[in-house]
């Protein structure tokens, strides 16, 4: 369960990139890349667009948040690096914005992955009609079969 | 933004415009038949109650618990109010209740007692029909929570487990 805390936190990184913070940077490219984004983001109005984004933050051991750089999710499937036996802090960002200007909005789900080496990752990242979704599954291409990983909250990651 | 004015406006209208804002779940629902623009809406959910509780549990801390910073400024006004919302989830064999509160951090100012956690906003109840289905009666504004009682509904019926833009209540 995500805390006010964690949640006002969550927030301001939205709010930031819904501001189009220059800080914003690529994601740099890390070998191997063990995850793979596949998004579907509809608007589902003909007046606005809807845009995705994933925002990656290295933690540390006291779970404090170092931004790394910024994917965007303009393509439906999208192969990136996280590094494996670190823990990482992924926003996933859903920013809207009016075709007449005036109004952008972000919403957003944050999951703490720690990557076990030879394992692969898929999320599965959706937006249509106001709903969206975030699911990630590992896998083991050794053995074959993934599972479903619940998603962690910022505030269990010491856990 | 406009839908989250609909709604705020909507709590006070509830409250009397005055200071008498439902102070707990059963006050609310106990005030939505009689209130301006609120209703409560029924439906049934082909899976048994526990497994309705369990998705409560598991998706509304998840999705709900989250903050809301809206900022629409024009050549005249600014506006920056920042919204807290606070979920809760009550279940035991004969029921589950999902209760959404709304907290105004900054940006409005709430005339009245405001009950921990914030205003109500919509409560959610399942109750068994039978072993394998189960009564939802959501009840709260009938405008401008549209997607959050549409997911409320995906949670209840299995179908979606997605969660709802909360900008767009």
């Amino acid at each position: 369960m995500m805390g006010p805390r964690a949640a006002l936190r969550l927030a301001l990184l939205l709010f930031a990139a819904a501001a189009g913070c220059s800080s914003l940077k690529p994601y740099p490219s890390v070998a191997p890349e063990n995850v793979v984004v596949k998004s579907a983001i509809e608007s589902g109005s003909v007046l606005s667009s809807m845009r995705g984004s994933v925002h990656i933050h290295e933690l540390d051991s006291g779970c404090h948040t170092s931004y790394v750089g910024t994917v965007k999710l303009d393509r439906p499937s999208i192969a990136l690096g996280l590094p494996a036996e670190h823990a990482s802090y992924l926003v996933f960002v859903f920013e809207g914005s009016s075709l007449f200007g005036g109004t952008t909005s972000s919403a957003g789900a944050g999951t703490v992955l720690k990557p076990r080496p030879g394992y692969r990752y898929e999320f599965a990242v959706s937006y249509k009609d106001s709903i969206y979704n975030v699911v990630v599954r590992e896998s083991d291409p050794r053995k074959g079969g993934s599972r479903e990983l619940p998603r962690q909250q910022l505030r269990g990651c010491g856990a | 933004m406009r839908t989250r004015i609909a709604c705020t406006v909507w709590c006070m209208v509830l409250a009397g415009c005055a200071q008498n804002y439902p102070q707990n779940a059963q006050e609310f629902r106990e005030a939505i038949p009689g209130a301006f623009m609120a209703k409560v809406q029924t439906f049934e959910a082909k899976r048994p109650l526990r497994d309705v509780a369990k998705t409560f549990q598991a998706r509304a801390p998840e999705c709900l618990n989250v903050s809301v910073r809206s900022v629409s400024q024009s050549s005249t006004s600014y506006q920056n109010i920042l919204t807290v919302y606070h979920a809760t989830v009550v279940s035991n064999p004969q029921k589950a209740e999902l209760h959404l509160q709304r907290d105004f951090k900054s940006g409005v100012l709430v005339p009245g007692k405001v009950p921990p956690g914030g205003l109500y906003m919509v409560v959610a109840d399942a109750t068994p029909i039978d072993k394998s289905r189960t009564r939802i009666d959501i009840y709260g504004p009938s405008v401008g929570t549209d997607t959050l009682v549409r997911a409320i509904t995906g949670w209840a019926t299995g179908e979606n487990l997605g969660c709802p833009d909360m900008t767009k209540s």
